[in-house]
């Protein structure tokens, strides 16, 4: 099943050179990165997808559904279900336990409230003795680990990681992706990195490279 | 989860702010409850000692003055006038009650009053044990005076000349107490009472005079047989007596008017107070909104519409505002409680009742209101967030 496909994408921020992305499509299980040198338009191409940013040209569509920013509320809940996202440096909240911070994506994402859910989603990653602790007392692999639980905790179709290894040393950034990639797998998520860690590279098969800003 | 726990957690961030803001909006509306205690027991107070009363007759002076103090007991009298006076008063058509009062002494700050039991009908008051006042010097308390003074039916106490209770004391001539008053809510529980004969007895050596031809009254309380008495009795007094006939509930309405002012300015302060805590609220809540930049982004990628982050903050502000509202009664309370214990004995308000009002309803309603608009900024920067852009500082 196709999860995410984009067609003609383009956007063109005001004042700037229009940013050009290249067609492509994930499939159910597909892993790809997204790589390319800074103002590339990594984020923004995320944005998009994540229905964040207005669509000025072209078609995304996740799960099957066009991503539509003029829906409103409607695309917000699509964003919540069918898509988990993974930050780099702001990953929880920092004033909620491990698990709420997994139960406000079930609230959020109009999931019915499911404690064990997220509590399962905890121990597959090892953590579920944190889930009563704030953020702020776990280590930066532990906060890693309790940001991919909530990214899947709502069984999304997509997960969108933004740069998740640019400030870990190469053995925490290998954990991290084979975490991040083992979980997409077994949930049957697509998952699509964006990054410009060359790192990554070795771990996904697909990779879709964004050229350097479009010359005029 | 819910909407509820989600604003709980966003304000965890900056606790000791919002417990400052919380603290001064407690002040303001703590400020307003007392204010709302305060005149609303005096209003009820007022009411209450006035009774049935509906003329008082004194000596000329000050009308506010000679009611003030014979039917609220809180100011000095006026003069004397002769006993005679209440006689002719007695015989009048129009009057269905009248009841001598003779002021002058006090005992530990509580008055000493000489007059009928024809007195007690006027507040409904009646005897909890004992029996009513007969001879001179018999005594019979109001339960305030004798729980204050520990005083019991057959104990004996002397008086002291002066209304405060610390002129020369009359050692010679002691009260004995007959019997005990049960509490009334009104001026008459912080009362002693004995007939007038007592107050002349012990005042005999004071005055060298006939004791007979030369006996005066402070005033004669009168309550009329038609409302339209109560409007022809002054007239026909002030005319052709050299007294004077003075109305409680015009001399009440008249004081409240003029206390009116210094009720404004507290009621102005407050006002103050309230809004200085609505600003702090918005400048808290406005500085937090720009540090959450990141928190507010990561909900709305989690699914939050630009709605529950703008209803989360105003439920923030909710929060406070409630927080402040329970404070605020809390304070108020506590205050005016703490006026009735540690007041003097014998100031109108010693004995003033402080239960909850009605009128305290305001309390909350203020405090929401206050809440709303300092809402209404930060829930609408919530409600614009700009995810890309917040996020954006994430990295490249």
């Amino acid at each position: 099943m196709t999860v995410l496909s984009l067609s003609n994408v383009r956007y063109t921020y005001p004042g700037r050179l229009p940013l050009e992305f290249p067609d492509c499509v994930l499939e159910t299980g597909d892993a790809a990165a997204l790589v390319g040198p800074s103002g590339s338009g990594k984020s923004t191409l995320l944005m998009l997808i994540a229905g964040l940013l207005k669509m000025q040209t072209g078609l995304i569509e996740v799960a099957g559904l066009p991503v539509d920013t003029s829906q409103g509320a409607a695309s917000d809940r699509q964003r919540g279900q069918s898509i988990g996202m993974v930050l780099q440096s702001f990953q929880l909240l920092p004033n909620m336990t491990i698990l709420e911070n997994l139960t406000v994506a079930q609230f959020l994402a109009r999931r019915p409230p499911g404690r064990a859910m997220a509590l399962n989603a905890l121990s597959a990653l090892g953590i579920a003795d944190l889930a009563q602790e704030l953020p702020g007392r776990l280590s930066r692999g532990q906060v890693q680990r309790a940001a991919i639980a909530r990214a899947v905790v709502n069984r999304p179709a997509l997960i969108l990681a933004d740069e998740p290894t640019s400030s870990l040393d190469d053995e925490s950034a290998d954990a991290a992706l084979n975490l991040l990639i083992g979980e997409a797998k077994r949930r049957g998520a697509a998952l699509l990195i964006a990054t410009h860690d060359g790192r990554v590279k070795a771990h996904v098969p697909n990779i879709v490279t964004l050229a350097a800003r479009a010359a005029a | 989860m819910n909407l509820f726990t989600l604003s709980l957690a966003g304000l965890r961030g900056s606790r000791l702010t919002h417990l400052l803001n919380i603290a001064l909006l407690g002040l303001g509306l703590g400020t307003v409850t007392l204010l709302l205690l305060v005149s609303g027991a005096i209003g009820d107070r007022v009411l209450r000692d006035a009774g049935g009363i509906d003329l008082v007759v004194g000596a000329k002076g000050s009308p506010l003055q000679l009611v003030l103090s014979t039917v609220f007991e809180a100011d000095i009298p006026t003069g004397n006038i002769p006993f005679a006076e209440f006689d002719t008063l007695l015989k009048n058509p129009m009057i269905d009650r009248a009841v001598p009062l003779a002021l002058g002494d006090a005992v530990k700050g509580f008055r000493i009053v000489g007059t009928t039991p024809d007195y007690l009908d006027f507040y409904g008051a009646k005897l909890s044990e004992g029996r009513i006042w007969q001879e001179p010097m018999d005594a019979v308390l109001g339960a305030a005076a004798a729980r204050r003074l520990n005083l019991h039916t057959g104990d004996s106490f002397v008086g002291a000349h002066g209304i405060a209770g610390n002129g020369e004391s009359h050692g010679a001539t002691p009260y004995q107490v007959t019997g005990i008053l049960a509490p009334t809510g009104s001026v008459v529980d912080r009362l002693v009472l004995t007939p007038v004969g007592s107050v002349w007895q012990v005042h005999e050596h004071h005055h060298r005079q006939d004791p007979e031809a030369g006996h005066e009254v402070t005033a004669v309380l009168l309550h009329a047989k038609t409302p339209l008495a109560v409007v022809s009795l002054p007239f026909q007094i002030n005319s052709q007596t050299s007294y004077q006939a003075a109305a409680p509930a015009i001399e009440a309405a008249r004081l409240f008017s003029t206390l009116g002012f210094g009720l404004d300015t507290v009621r102005a302060f407050a006002g103050i107070l309230i809004a200085s805590s609505g600003l702090g609220m918005l400048i808290a809540l406005t500085t937090r909104m720009r540090e959450r930049r990141q928190e507010l982004a990561m909900l709305r990628l989690l699914g939050a519409t630009p709605g529950q982050l703008f209803a989360m903050v105003v439920i923030e502000a909710l929060l406070l505002a409630g927080l402040g509202a329970i404070l605020g009664l809390i304070v108020g309370h506590v205050a005016a409680w703490a006026m009735a214990a540690f007041l003097p004995a014998g100031g109108a308000i010693t004995a003033l009742e402080f239960s909850a009002r009605p009128s305290e309803l305001l309390i909350p309603a203020l405090a929401l209101g206050t809440g709303l608009v300092a809402a209404i900024i930060p829930a609408f920067a919530a409600y614009r967030t700009d995810v890309a852009s917040a996020l954006a500082g994430n990295h490249d």
